[in-house]
């Protein structure tokens, strides 16, 4: 056999394959259309093998990119420290939290609401940073700067309150005498 | 004769060897970004379905702790950065807008409830936000270990949010 022909071959083998599963997925196969590479593709250019419907253009624009990734991709540019200090930093605050948390319980007052909404919000902070890169960055890569905009005003918000307001500790308080 | 066969087989297991000895850099990949391109690339070419999804997986305790963890904390972030945002919108101060809640004269059933919602977040991401420091730690990893500070996790949540609620009785200020 020679190559051209055993290469054909497992093309129609791949597209039997491919149209059983098609059946076994059902209705939902209608919408996403497979289609095969073409021969001459350049697959390092390429990066989706989807094409779908005009119907379903914008879940195909949403579509994450599957790697790969380059080394400078992967870690971004401008950061202030290296990601494992970070990761400690971040322990740090966290371990603080377990004392803040509790101390806020017996000591109200214009400390505990800085320090407080501080940890609170830096841990929250952070978090929702690392949910938005594990599931929507690559989606979606504007979505962090959305969230840095929003992080910003919320911590004005709150800093704003702990000085103009009654204060955090002391809102909770409140609200807890209801 | 059989001496020349044995020297010339000797000779070409050698030379094999030392072929494999050379480093074929020129033909693997050099680099670990070069190499999960060719995976990559080669995945494609290979047109797979999609791996197993998450309904594949029957649900277990470490998995659900795991998500109830970061569910409860997105959950709580956005609702700090919302109540704030909308605290800064509102006209008049917090003092004013408690007072027009209370006005509203909810039923003790729905604040109560109103309560839980708010403290079972807190309760829950702060002790299993300790088990996962621990785990950063590098302990309780066994899987009995594991199974048995989940389900303390769950019964301590349910006790201290339940104490949070009705236990304590904070003054209005």
């Amino acid at each position: 056999m020679t190559f051209t022909a055993y290469h054909y071959q497992l093309d129609q083998n791949m597209a039997t394959v491919m149209l059983l599963r098609a059946c076994s997925r059902g209705p939902k196969s209608l919408l996403l259309q497979v289609q095969p590479l073409a021969k001459n593709a350049n697959l390092e250019v390429i990066s989706k093998q989807f094409t779908a419907t005009p119907a379903l253009a914008t879940i195909e624009y949403f579509r994450a990119r599957r790697g790969p990734f380059t080394p400078e991709e992967k870690r971004g540019k401008g950061h202030m420290m290296m990601a494992s200090t970070h990761w400690k930093v971040e322990r740090i605050v966290a371990i603080a939290m377990t004392g803040i948390m509790p101390a806020c319980l017996f000591v109200q007052g214009s400390t505990m609401d800085h320090l407080l909404s501080t940890f609170v919000y830096l841990h929250g902070f952070w978090g929702i940073d690392g949910v938005l890169k594990d599931y929507l960055v690559k989606f979606v890569p504007w979505i962090s700067k959305v969230w840095y905009v929003l992080a910003i005003v919320g911590f004005a918000g709150l800093v704003n309150f702990n000085y103009n307001d009654v204060g955090i500790t002391k809102a909770i308080q409140m609200l807890w005498s209801l | 004769m059989a001496l020349l066969i044995r020297s010339v087989a000797r000779s070409s297991c050698l030379l094999k060897q030392t072929s494999m000895l050379v480093p074929r850099r020129s033909t693997m990949a050099t680099t670990a970004y070069e190499e999960m391109r060719n995976f990559w690339a080669r995945n494609r070419k290979l047109n797979r379905p999609l791996s197993p999804f998450l309904t594949v997986y029957k649900p277990h305790l470490a998995m659900m702790t795991s998500l109830t963890h970061r569910v409860t904390g997105v959950a709580m972030q956005v609702a700090i950065t919302g109540a704030s945002i909308t605290l800064l919108c509102l006209p008049g101060d917090f003092r004013q807008n408690l007072e027009y809640v209370r006005q509203l004269s909810l039923g003790p059933a729905i604040i109560k409830a109103f309560k839980y919602v708010l403290a079972f977040p807190v309760v829950y991401h702060f002790l299993n936000g300790i088990r996962h420091m621990a785990w950063d730690a590098g302990y309780g990893f066994s899987l009995k270990t594991l199974y048995k500070s989940g389900y303390f996790v769950m019964a301590l949540t349910a006790v201290v949010t339940t104490y949070f609620v009705f236990g304590i009785k904070a003054n209005a200020l």
